[in-house]
């Protein structure tokens, strides 16, 4: 799959990781089985994190919010449809002039509600017509519990890989940032450099973020020497 | 038409004071700028006086630094009992209605009529927190989140999980405006991992550690509020304030990592349930596709 052996994992790859095979490509599953040698940082740890605490915030004010408007308003059961898609829109519209609403990309965070309000249509649905909210209080205490799981399993598979703890020297933050790549990401990009300066073999940078891939080759323009960056989907 | 008054806040207080005396009631400087608060909202954004009383939201609810001056400058006209002031038999006899603010704008004595009459007035922080408080979270995270964080010692006192209900519950409120992405996050961590210490049934072995990372949750929140919740007079604070709350922020994630220690993460995979692969689906999938 890759003929460098020594790899730096980003945080969407650990993320993938935590998720059921039946949900991943085959490439991920196929990488996953082999015997590289994995690295990440600290930064690369807290962002997974952080991540899967704005998921949880995010599904628990998604039920909270649709609750609140069954509870609130007397609903035509012939237009169910729009009204849940009226309640989306409103959820999404609470977020303004925000490019990063919960520190998420804007277009990033739409699909994430769009999903969720597709996954859980039924449970909205049956809520609405049957005027009973029970389904969505016991959705809400369920999805506090599923994601305390979930925070397990990431940090168990920390401590598979290769931790580094980097002094944040950050001189290329700056410059990656002005050419689009997200703060966090930044910093991640500097810390795969410095651990590639200091390693007597080669390394890779392994992501699914399609701005660092289809930026790569400024990336490279960047740092002092040039970089490997690969992806799983190719 | 009404002529300008000097100092509207001097010449309120001194009138509160006044009649809470008839009243028999001595009033704290803490309570006096609630008071003062609900009079401002009762008079409404329009009213000529509304921008003389300025106000930000800070720990305590609504707060006005020109209050706090005009209390220190009316401290010598009144007695105390503990921290309660009352104006004093001299200054009350001496108190002209016709001098003060009340005889241009006598719809403050209808609004303090009002208030004063109210049986809510001896909650007043209360319903001001319930009626006006930025967010609909507030009101429970200082109420409950807070002050039980700040004033019991022992967790065997109240129902932990009813405390962590109600700190998810805040959590699915929390504000939507990026200027509180950071604080958020940290919220939401603290949440999941109090949660995780209470099923380990180590909530009340740690409560005394727990403590502090709770009250600088709240103490964080309310710097960030005083920056986006404030009348224009304290404009020329809001770098200083937006400083603070950063550095805030910065201390809250140390407080709130080191309550990763207080929990075993060892404890193994059993696989996922299907509605466990659904939330995985709707939110990580969702998130790594986007």
């Amino acid at each position: 799959m890759f003929e460098i052996n020594c790899h730096f994992l980003d945080t969407n790859v650990i993320l993938s990781m935590i998720l059921p095979n039946d949900n991943l490509h085959e490439n991920t599953i196929q990488y996953f089985k082999k015997k590289y040698k994995r690295y990440l940082s600290d930064t690369v740890i807290n962002e997974s994190k952080r991540v899967i605490f704005k998921l949880k915030r995010i599904a628990l004010k998604i039920i909270s919010y649709v609750k609140l408007n069954i509870l609130e308003n007397s609903i035509d059961l012939l237009n169910v449809d729009t009204f849940l898609f009226r309640i989306k829109q409103n959820f999404i519209a609470q977020y303004p002039n925000s490019d990063f609403p919960e520190g998420i990309k804007m277009k990033k965070f739409i699909s994430i509600v769009n999903q969720f309000f597709i996954e859980y249509n039924d449970d909205f649905q049956y809520s609405i017509i049957s005027n009973d909210i029970n389904n969505l209080e016991e959705l809400y205490e369920n999805i506090k519990n599923d994601y305390k799981i979930i925070l397990k399993n990431l940090m168990k598979l920390f401590k598979k890989f290769i931790c580094i703890s980097f002094i944040n020297k950050r001189k290329f933050t700056n410059a990656l940032i002005n050419i689009g790549i997200h703060r966090a990401d930044a910093f991640i990009l500097e810390e795969f450099f410095q651990l590639s300066e200091s390693l007597h073999e080669l390394i890779m940078f392994i992501t699914f973020d399609k701005d660092i891939l289809n930026l790569s080759n400024e990336i490279n323009d960047i740092f002092p020497s040039s970089v490997l960056i690969g992806t799983l989907n190719d | 038409m009404h002529l300008p008054v000097e100092n509207p806040m001097d010449d309120l207080v001194e009138y509160l004071l006044f009649r809470l005396k008839e009243k028999n009631m001595p009033i704290s400087k803490y309570k006096m700028q609630k008071f003062i608060f609900k009079i401002k909202m009762d008079l409404g954004k329009n009213h000529e006086l509304y921008d003389d009383l300025p106000y930000y939201w800070y720990f305590h609810g609504p707060f006005s630094e020109i209050l706090n001056d005009s209390w220190n400058y009316i401290l010598p006209k009144c007695s105390f009992n503990i921290n309660s002031a009352f104006l004093n038999d001299k200054s009350y006899n001496e108190f002209d209605v016709e001098n003060n603010i009340v005889s241009s704008y006598s719809e403050i004595e209808v609004f303090t009529n009002q208030i004063l009459s109210s049986e809510s007035f001896y909650d007043l922080d209360k319903v001001i927190y319930k009626e006006y408080a930025p967010y609909s979270c507030m009101y429970s995270f200082k109420y409950e989140i807070f002050n039980k964080a700040n004033t019991i010692r022992s967790s065997n006192y109240f129902d932990v999980d009813n405390y962590i209900d109600i700190f998810y519950d805040c959590e699915s409120q929390l504000p939507c405006e990026s200027y509180f992405n950071e604080f958020n996050d940290l919220f939401s961590k603290l949440s999941t991992n109090l949660d995780i210490i209470n099923d380990e049934n180590n909530f009340n072995n740690f409560w005394n550690f727990l403590r502090d990372p709770i009250i600088e949750l709240w103490k964080t929140f309310a710097r960030g509020l005083r920056v986006n919740f404030k009348d224009d007079f304290y404009n020329y604070k809001v770098n200083l304030w937006d400083m603070k709350y950063k550095n805030s922020i910065a201390q809250l994630e140390i407080l709130i990592n080191e309550t990763d220690k207080l929990i075993n993460f060892d404890e193994s995979n059993k696989g996922y349930s299907p509605s466990q692969k659904k939330l995985l689906n709707a939110t990580i999938s969702a998130y790594l596709r986007g």
